[in-house]
């Protein structure tokens, strides 16, 4: 176990045993100060990674600083209405996940679960509302959710506002179902008068000119987050310890922040780097072709080290050097488990994930609220489920992907309940698509054992796709 | 099948069920403005999930509403009896319903109407839009354009339908043996599936008909069995989402309840707020009236708009309040002694709102049992011990 890991699992059990807002605080303002910070940071391999942990923990930092204005926010909303405003986000889905990698899931799932939430539910929203009510998340000022994507955060957000006795600071941005002009007037609208209302509280004047300079900085990190992508269609050698599945806080919560430019523009370089070994070393165009049809040109990376562990797998050697592209679904297990393991050790890797796909085009600062609701309306989870498919099968073909894993976390209605056609539409672009049930925090409801004879059998078909 | 009072169900009643030339377009969700689809010279017919989920398992994950499920092995088995259907974005579950049912039964035109979660000026103005853009839709279906004859007659049609679904629910309220529970919720089914026209007329008759029976009943002297007569009946509230489910209500016609306040969207949900035009217009303290009085078909899509998204609202709305302090005065004005809370199986939205709930009630000491079910698929030997048990107890 490196520094880092060893920091971490430090700080991991701390909590556990510790599981009080005002413990965390603490922490988060030791290891939130500078040199601590920069000292932390060192001991990550990856830039990215550094930059993405120091960022993480200055946002949460600031959201448990009880000087600041806190706003508890709902995963897909803009978020650079939040820094225009000079509101400290706080996304509790977000933190949902946190409390699996912290290992205290099963403590939050049973606070929900004695205040009647029924495990049928989504476990990051339960875990959330089960923080909420330990008093382990902070205390917000103003609570703002959306329905883009998910039924369960405006649920979930007003039980906060009440618990925390802040109703009339509860809002809910309405996300219409079509991208159309009717639907960008009604959103912005919403927006505007949120924010309005926000300052009004707040004893500010809503001030233009901030939410123009976070909507310069948002286009600045989409560049940024777009040259990073780009790198990743032929990039199959990463950094250590680098996993897109981690940046879903950046990505969302601080758009429109500098910290999200640093982060992705930090991330575009390391990788061009990697890149570019990639390049000088043993590494070609196969010419492979896949059984169907189908895009064609796989990157044979015959240099790459894998990490050997005791999993094996039973795909065979049947193209086991060449490294097989996989696009990633939805979320993954934030406990530990073996299933990234698996695939590496199979030469299979995660060269996108649907969560890093900028889907929102190029903002007008002038307009801040109607650029602002065309980014929500932009979301390929919003509206049809073609959406959705459209994005999917784009990322399909621009990294060239073998084979596509969704990860259908438990109670995600609106993810899996559009699984059947995702499934399809790729099966018509001869893509195999896995479907793989479980749970993203709890463990207790994923089996392990089955998800990995399911990896495998995946992979034999993939494999088996292969001529030589 | 006849009620306790020997009165006729709803379904013996109508003898010659009359059949409707009318094209039919289904429908799911309360918010679904039926006089559009009637205006457009349709049938409304609203897709109950009669049929147990077969091949529609194949469609949709596991653990996801089977409500919906069965909707579309319903679609699956007999969509071809319809000319359209109209979805809400009421839900995760609709939103993939609709993405479902439009790409694996692509000869039936659908529409996804857009209902927002907001009550204010905002949204009723865009509301009145999707109303409108429904209409355009049907239109195309129906070759014709929707007049602001068609428009108001189809209200007047709509607005008897409530008038007439309240006062039966009143009836019931006072006097449930005489029409009995599974008689009521199959009547409120059945008023959602007939043609609008032949309906109106069959209840007004059978309205009539069980008000002469309870005069006879009242002039008649009961014959007290046992202590029935000494014993306070509890008065319950049922509450949930879409519950159609036959034997559920035969347990409450056999236990001794009396069940004072529905809230489902298969019942009050359908028919209370009924649009009074002109009413509805100054919601917001704007007067929409044209300078003559005149009425204008944007008049009375603002006010369907209006009707739809201040009724008994469904728990997917953002006020969550709004939706508190409905319950809370349906308790207080019919001295409700205890809730029944039923909720199909992975409804986020029904399932969510029963912690706030439940917490609210606790506050004011009226107890309430939580049921989850399966739509066709009822446990009825477990269910029925579980509602026993909470009535001794209340």
């Amino acid at each position: 176990m490196g520094i880092a890991e060893n920091i971490k699992e430090n700080l991991k059990l701390k909590i556990q045993n510790n599981l009080d807002r005002n413990y965390i605080r603490n922490i988060l303002r030791i290891i939130g100060k500078r040199p601590v910070l920069a000292a932390y940071g060192a001991t990550f391999s990856s830039r990215s990674d550094k930059y993405l942990n120091i960022a993480t923990i200055k946002s949460i930092s600031c959201s448990y600083n009880p000087k600041n204005t806190v706003a508890y926010g709902s995963l897909f909303l803009p978020y650079e209405m939040f820094h225009a405003l000079d509101l400290a986000p706080f996304l509790p889905e977000v933190m949902g996940g946190f409390t699996g990698g912290l290992g205290i899931a099963d403590r939050t799932l049973k606070e929900a679960s004695a205040r009647w939430y029924t495990p049928d539910l989504c476990t990051f929203h339960r875990s959330a509302s089960g923080a909420v009510e330990l008093d382990i998340f902070p205390v917000p000022n103003f609570l703002i959710c959306s329905n883009l994507a998910c039924d369960a955060a405006q649920k979930t957000f007003y039980m906060d506002a009440k618990k925390f006795g802040l109703e009339d600071n509860y809002y809910l941005i309405d996300t219409p179902y079509d991208n159309d002009e009717s639907s960008i007037k009604y959103l912005a609208a919403q927006l505007e008068s949120v924010s309005v209302d926000i300052c009004r509280k707040s004893g500010k004047k809503l001030d233009i000119r901030k939410f123009k300079k976070a909507i310069r900085l948002s286009n600045e990190f989409r560049q940024w987050a777009i040259k990073a992508s780009d790198i990743r269609k032929e990039l199959c050698m990463y950094p250590k310890g680098f996993d897109g599945l981690n940046f879903i806080l950046p990505f969302h919560g601080l758009a429109g922040t500098k910290d999200a430019v640093d982060v992705y523009k930090t991330m575009y370089f390391e990788l061009n780097g990697f890149l570019k070994k990639q390049k000088r070393g043993n590494i070609k165009n196969t010419g492979i072709r896949r059984i169907g049809g189908g895009w064609t040109s796989v990157s044979n990376v015959n240099s790459i080290n894998i990490n050997n562990n005791n999993l094996s797998s039973s795909s065979g050697n049947a193209g086991s050097d060449k490294v097989k592209k996989i696009l990633w679904l939805h979320l993954k297990p934030y406990y530990n488990n073996n299933l990234f393991n698996l695939l590496e050790n199979n030469n299979y890797k995660v060269v996108f994930e649907e969560i890093s796909n900028v889907y929102w085009p190029v903002l007008d600062p002038e307009k801040p609220f109607e650029s602002l609701a065309i980014k929500m309306l932009s979301h390929p989870l919003n509206g049809s489920v073609q959406n959705r498919v459209n994005a999917i099968l784009k990322m399909a073909k621009d990294f060239n992907v073998d084979g596509v894993i969704m990860f259908a976390h438990w109670g995600c209605r609106h993810s899996n309940g559009g699984a059947r056609i995702i499934k399809d539409s790729l099966k018509e672009q001869d893509i195999p698509m896995l479907l793989l049930d479980g749970d993203c925090l709890n463990k207790n409801n994923s089996s392990e054992g089955q998800m990995l004879t399911r990896l495998q059998g995946f992979m034999e078909i993939v494999d088996a796709r292969y001529q030589y | 099948m006849v009620t306790e009072n020997n009165v006729p169900a709803f379904s013996q009643f109508i003898k010659n069920g009359k059949i409707s030339a009318l094209p039919k377009a289904g429908w799911l969700c309360t918010y679904t403005p039926e006089e559009i689809i009637i205006a457009n010279g349709f049938w409304p017919v609203r897709i109950t999930g009669r049929q147990k989920a077969k091949k529609a398992e194949g469609y949709f994950p596991i653990n996801f509403c089977p409500f919906i499920k069965s909707s579309m092995e319903d679609l699956l088995a007999s969509g071809d009896e319809l000319s359209a259907v109209i979805v809400t974005n009421s839900c995760d579950g609709m939103r993939r319903f609709y993405d479902i049912a439009s790409k694996y039964i692509p000869d039936l035109p659908f529409f996804m109407l857009d209902v927002p979660r907001n009550q204010n000026e905002f949204a009723v103005r865009y509301f009145a839009n999707n109303i409108l853009k429904m209409s355009a839709f049907l239109e195309t279906i129906s070759g014709r354009k929707m007049l602001l004859p068609d428009l108001t007659s189809a209200q007047e049609i709509c607005n008897e339908k409530r008038l007439l679904l309240k006062k039966l629910s009143n009836f019931f309220r006072n006097d449930q043996k005489v029409i009995g529970a599974r008689n009521y919720f199959n009547i409120l089914i059945t008023s959602m599936t007939e043609e609008p026209g032949c309906f109106n007329t069959d209840l007004r008759s059978y309205l009539e008909y069980i008000e002469s029976q309870s005069r006879h009943n009242q002039e008649t002297p009961a014959i007290e069995s046992g202590d029935a007569g000494s014993r306070q009946i509890p008065e319950i509230m049922i509450l949930g989402n879409f519950i159609d489910e036959e034997r559920l209500w035969e347990i409450f016609d056999e236990l001794d309840c009396k069940i004072s306040a529905d809230d489902l969207c298969s019942s009050s949900r359908y028919f209370e707020n009924i649009i009074q035009s002109g009413n509805f217009s100054n919601i917001f303290g704007r007067k929409q009236e044209l300078p003559n009085g005149e009425i204008s078909i944007d008049r009375l899509l603002r006010d369907i708009a209006i009707r739809q998204l201040f009724k008994p609202q469904c728990m997917r709305m953002a006020n969550l309040n709004n939706k508190i302090e409905e319950i809370n005065k349906n308790i207080v004005k019919n001295k409700i002694k205890g809730i029944i809370y039923i909720s199909q199986k992975f409804c986020d939205n029904t399932l969510l709102f029963y912690p706030l709930l439940r917490e609210k009630l606790n506050d004011k000491n009226i107890p309430s049992l939580f049921i989850e079910i399966e739509h066709n698929n009822l446990s009825v030997g477990q269910i029925k011990t579980r509602i026993q048990a909470f009535l001794e107890i209340i």
